[in-house]
């Protein structure tokens, strides 16, 4: 009855990735996670000297949480991915391996984020930022209906497209995922963009639009999902 | 090979400590049937759930190799967690979870020559039709039973039921699988 065509290779997959979780299981702890939290520093590190040099003159203590933030959320991601484990892509199966891979996809674009518009922390620094890609997108999302409105296409408009980044490379678990574990999902690229949210809510001027932004990009995050997963389960049918 | 001789539940204790030899033993053993339990459980439009079942019930296996009891049989342990996966990946389409079609269940060995071939389709479509009638988990019960060969004290270790259950679900199952056929007759 087995192994024939795609099953087989199914079957090849799941050999591997067991045999490889074996061969993890046999690696000393210390050099596995150590790899792990240098990587995860190296990377927050990159990101926040990115901040900095973009934002220096606003760089205060806040910035500093945020990126303090940042890189603790990274070293998170790293070592639960670097944790001994069955690495399969199952679709609609969300394992340690693929959420905390998405976990870690969604910190780093959210560095992006903040290196690309801090005008989420009410930072007009476009003057010396050498990043000015979306200056006009925030001018017309100002125009359309003043600091609500943009403040909520802002948090629709990056949510959407840093969960498409973050999610392209594990789209296959999409497919078949169950509405309670797509919203499980859902909150952890809400963590993940939390240092975005302590700009805003550190700010006295944001914090009054906070909610705005917030409701943007879970409904951002939200749409990119059940599109994924429409599209997922549309060309697991064909 | 003398661990190729070793029983399910010795290698399954060696593979928990780390042994990929005993892995690859204890997979080569299963993988078919375990493919071909899940797969037989499918229709033809979720047949391809069951690379993704049989994926999970390795997956979950592995995450729980430790608490794998010796005096437990492995066959009935490894099942146990198809079957809860199957319940859970597809509790949503349960209504889609029927017995898989004739051509599903149709075997290689099974089918001999041309007149055998129509016989046994006449009679896998009955029994499809049959089977389909009875409630899910005297379906589940009667297919373990009378496909898979596992006795009722390891049947009911993979469906959580006691085995007088069990019995009885067995005992109604098969009356009623009788009185369905007569019917049909």
């Amino acid at each position: 009855m087995m192994p024939h065509d795609s099953s087989s290779s199914a079957s090849d997959n799941v050999r591997a990735a067991i045999i490889s979780a074996l061969q993890e299981e046999k690696e000393s702890k210390v050099r596995r996670y150590g790899r792990a939290f240098l990587k995860a520093i190296s990377v927050g590190g990159i990101l926040s000297t990115l901040i900095y040099f973009c934002w220096s003159s606003s760089f205060d203590s806040t910035w500093m949480t945020a990126c303090g933030m940042l890189t603790g959320f990274l070293a998170v991601a790293f070592l639960l991915y670097a944790y001994p484990q069955v690495r399969l892509s199952i679709r609609g199966y969300w394992s340690l391996s693929r959420l905390s891979l998405f976990f870690l996809l969604m910190t780093v674009v959210t560095g992006i984020q903040l290196i690309l518009c801090p005008h989420f922390a009410l930072v007009h620094l476009s003057d010396e930022s050498p990043f000015r890609l979306f200056d006009h997108v925030t001018n017309f999302y100002m125009s359309l209906g003043g600091m609500n409105l943009c403040m909520f296409l802002c948090g629709l408009t990056f949510s959407s497209i840093g969960t498409a980044i973050a999610s392209a490379p594990i789209a296959r678990q999409f497919a078949f995922s169950k509405v309670k574990d797509l919203a499980f999902v859902a909150l952890l690229g809400l963590v993940a963009q939390s240092p975005i949210a302590v700009l805003q809510l550190s700010n006295e001027i944001t914090i009054q639009f906070f909610f705005f932004w917030l409701l943007g990009s879970a409904t951002g995050i939200l749409f990119v999902f059940f599109l994924f997963k429409k599209i997922q389960e549309l060309r697991s049918v064909r | 090979m003398a661990e190729e001789a070793l029983s399910d539940e010795i290698l399954m204790t060696q593979y928990a400590n780390g042994d990929q030899t005993s892995f690859t033993i204890l997979y080569a053993r299963y993988e078919k049937k375990l493919f071909g339990f899940l797969e037989r459980r499918l229709n033809s439009r979720h047949k391809s759930f069951a690379n993704d079942l049989f994926q999970m019930t390795w997956m979950k296996a592995h995450q729980a190799k430790r608490s794998f009891n010796p005096e437990q049989k492995f066959s009935s342990w490894i099942y146990a967690i198809a079957i809860n996966n199957l319940r859970d990946y597809l509790g949503e389409r349960r209504h889609d979870v029927e017995m898989a079609s004739e051509a599903e269940l149709r075997s290689d060995e099974k089918i001999m020559n041309a007149e055998l071939q129509s016989i046994t389709k006449q009679s896998l479509q009955m029994l499809e039709g049959l089977l389909n009638e009875l409630p899910p988990v005297q379906r589940e019960i009667i297919l373990l039973s009378e496909w898979e060969g596992f006795q009722s004290k390891e049947i009911s270790s993979m469906v959580g039921l006691s085995d007088a259950a069990v019995r009885q679900h067995l005992s109604r199952g098969r009356s009623k699988l009788q009185e369905l056929g007569r019917k049909l007759r």
